[in-house]
């Protein structure tokens, strides 16, 4: 059986996790194996109807009293408890910092390997994948060996895939793992909700960069009138109209920055001035986002 | 920290396809590591206390041990390989045995910092675990620190804004760029780098599950430029793509 945790904040499913379904579902095609999902607290249990739809087969339904909130290691060990309980050969998530973030405490808690931000996997003896290196302008094809196999889909590898040529019933399991308090010492113990009407670079459906080409601080006119038009996000800027200092314009090793930059997903409105950190300057950044328009 | 080739643009792989092409390349840091030096620069000055630096890398991986000592770190330990490359369970367990001898020699320390993800491998791994088997707690993608009694508050960004996480100490933490700006090493830093002590040791080579076959380029995506005119006379043009982007409404 194909695991994948089907990721969400407060109830509300991340996109990414669509994506990794279609990946497993294809996978599990591929092994003979029926695709399963896991959704942890039961704040995500409305979601579970809409997975059919995604090749999901059956839900796991984590139930615990104190998961009412983002606690990694809690999330980690429920999965590990679920792997032992179900036999699930391939367990996976979303290459999301929460995807990563969890499925790495599996992998630590297991003892086992995991091969993040795949792009491909052959699901043969040896497993092997391919997987984005360097922020995704670079592909590493690995082995893993494992008694089961721990990955995460790099976004945007495949397309989220909700029109099955015959729709699956879901019948929801609950599961209750056995939580102790050491699992919940990493939780989420406070927000600061954005203002409403902002949007985040990582949320930004397009990003429009001005660079140096504008000439100056007072440049930056003509984007600000366009962020007054169209209800977009200006970043913070300093004395020179950067939003963040241009990292490529050190005079030193520094010329680029490496593969960090990844973030430019689904972007929305989001006017940025060319030298936002982690955004359009880097190539990894331009590889993986959609979109992008550098000034 | 890692040590990772200053790629720029394309990236040429060697013949063998199994490194990339660094014959005409400079070294640098990962980017979220070298703001994790930052940080743990900035928290020394603020709070006391000492910092100490950590990569497993070739012999020149000591010039990137040099350049943190250069920015007010105050020693350095390098686990020195033969250029073999590491996967991530096998540099986890390296780490935890020189945190471990590094702790019984001079006491615990408070704060492990990583990077969220080395540069080169981006396996969003090795921090979490490090901290699993020293059982500490882990954040990970950490834009924002602030050290209190005996807990840490750090701050990333989620959805819809920004997660606070309150743990105690000791705790590791793994940074993501733009927590700070680094700054950079001046001569005298640098000068005073060079005299500061270089720990070594040769941690044996292993195999942690995960078994890197090749590396390849992904296939180069098709793309198309537009020169959509000059000044003014470019505008129609502009605003039928803005239209057809969904940013401007007919």
């Amino acid at each position: 059986m194909i695991l994948g945790l089907v990721e969400h904040d407060r109830g509300r499913p991340n996109d990414l996790s669509f994506q990794m379904l279609a990946f497993g579902r294809r996978l599990a095609a591929g092994r003979g194996e029926p695709l399963e999902a896991v959704l942890i607290g039961t704040e995500a249990e409305p979601i579970a109807g809409a997975l059919g739809a995604h090749g999901v087969s059956k839900v796991h339904l984590i139930r615990h009293d104190e998961l009412t909130d983002y606690a990694p290691e809690a999330w980690a060990e429920a999965i590990v408890q679920l792997i032992a309980s179900t036999g699930a050969t391939v367990v996976m998530a979303a290459g999301s910092d929460r995807g990563n973030e969890v499925m790495a405490h599996v992998a630590a808690r297991t003892e086992m390997p995991m091969a993040s931000n795949c792009v491909a996997a052959d699901p043969g003896d040896p497993f092997q994948v391919t997987r984005q290196r360097w922020g995704g302008t670079l592909l590493e094809e690995a082995v893993l060996r494992a008694p089961v196999t721990l990955i995460t889909v790099a976004p945007h590898a495949v397309q989220a895939d909700s029109s099955p040529a015959t729709p699956t019933e879901v019948a929801v399991a609950p599961f209750d793992p056995n939580l102790s308090e050491q699992e919940f010492r990493v939780r989420v113990t406070d927000r600061v909700e954005k203002p409403a009407g902002q949007t985040s670079l990582s949320e930004a459906r397009v990003v429009v960069g001005g660079g140096r080409g504008v000439g100056s601080a007072a440049g930056f006119g003509a984007l600000e009138q366009a962020v007054g038009r169209h209800r977009g996000v200006l970043p913070r800027r300093n004395q020179r109209g950067v939003a963040y200092p241009r990292r490529s314009d050190r005079p030193d090793r520094r010329a680029h920055r490496s593969g960090s930059v990844h973030r430019l997903r689904d972007q929305r409105r989001h006017p940025a001035h060319r030298g936002v950190q982690g955004s359009e300057t880097h190539p990894g950044g331009q590889h993986r986002s959609r979109g992008a328009h550098p000034g | 920290m890692k040590r990772v080739p200053a790629t720029s643009g394309r990236i040429t792989l060697t013949a063998d396809r199994q490194e990339i092409d660094t014959r005409f390349l400079g070294f640098t840091v990962s980017p979220h590591e070298e703001c994790a030096v930052e940080e743990a620069v900035r928290l020394v000055e603020a709070h006391g206390g000492t910092s100490a630096v950590l990569t497993l890398g070739p012999e020149a991986a000591v010039e990137q041990l040099q350049d943190a000592m250069a920015l007010g770190i105050e020693r350095a330990v390098h686990l020195v390989t033969d250029g073999r490359e590491w996967d991530p369970v096998a540099t986890a367990e390296a780490i935890v045995e020189a945190v471990r001898a590094q702790e019984a020699a001079a006491g615990p320390f408070d704060l492990l910092l990583f990077g969220n993800e080395a540069a080169d491998s981006g396996d969003y791994q090795v921090g979490i675990r490090v901290a699993r088997a020293l059982d500490r707690p882990c954040v990970t993608g950490v834009k924002g620190i602030e050290l209190q009694d005996d807990a840490v508050e750090a701050r990333r960004e989620g959805p819809g804004g920004w997660e606070v996480f309150r743990i105690a100490l000791p705790a590791v933490l793994t940074l993501k760029e733009g927590i700070n700006l680094p700054r950079y090493p001046s001569i005298p830093g640098r000068l005073r780098a060079k005299k500061k002590p270089v720990e070594r040791t040769v941690p044996e080579w292993r195999s942690g599950g995960l078994e890197k076959v090749r590396l390849k380029l992904p296939s180069e995506r098709e793309s198309e430029v537009e020169v959509l005119g000059t000044g003014a006379e470019a505008a129609p043009r502009v605003v039928e793509i803005l239209k057809a982007l969904g940013l401007v409404r007919a």
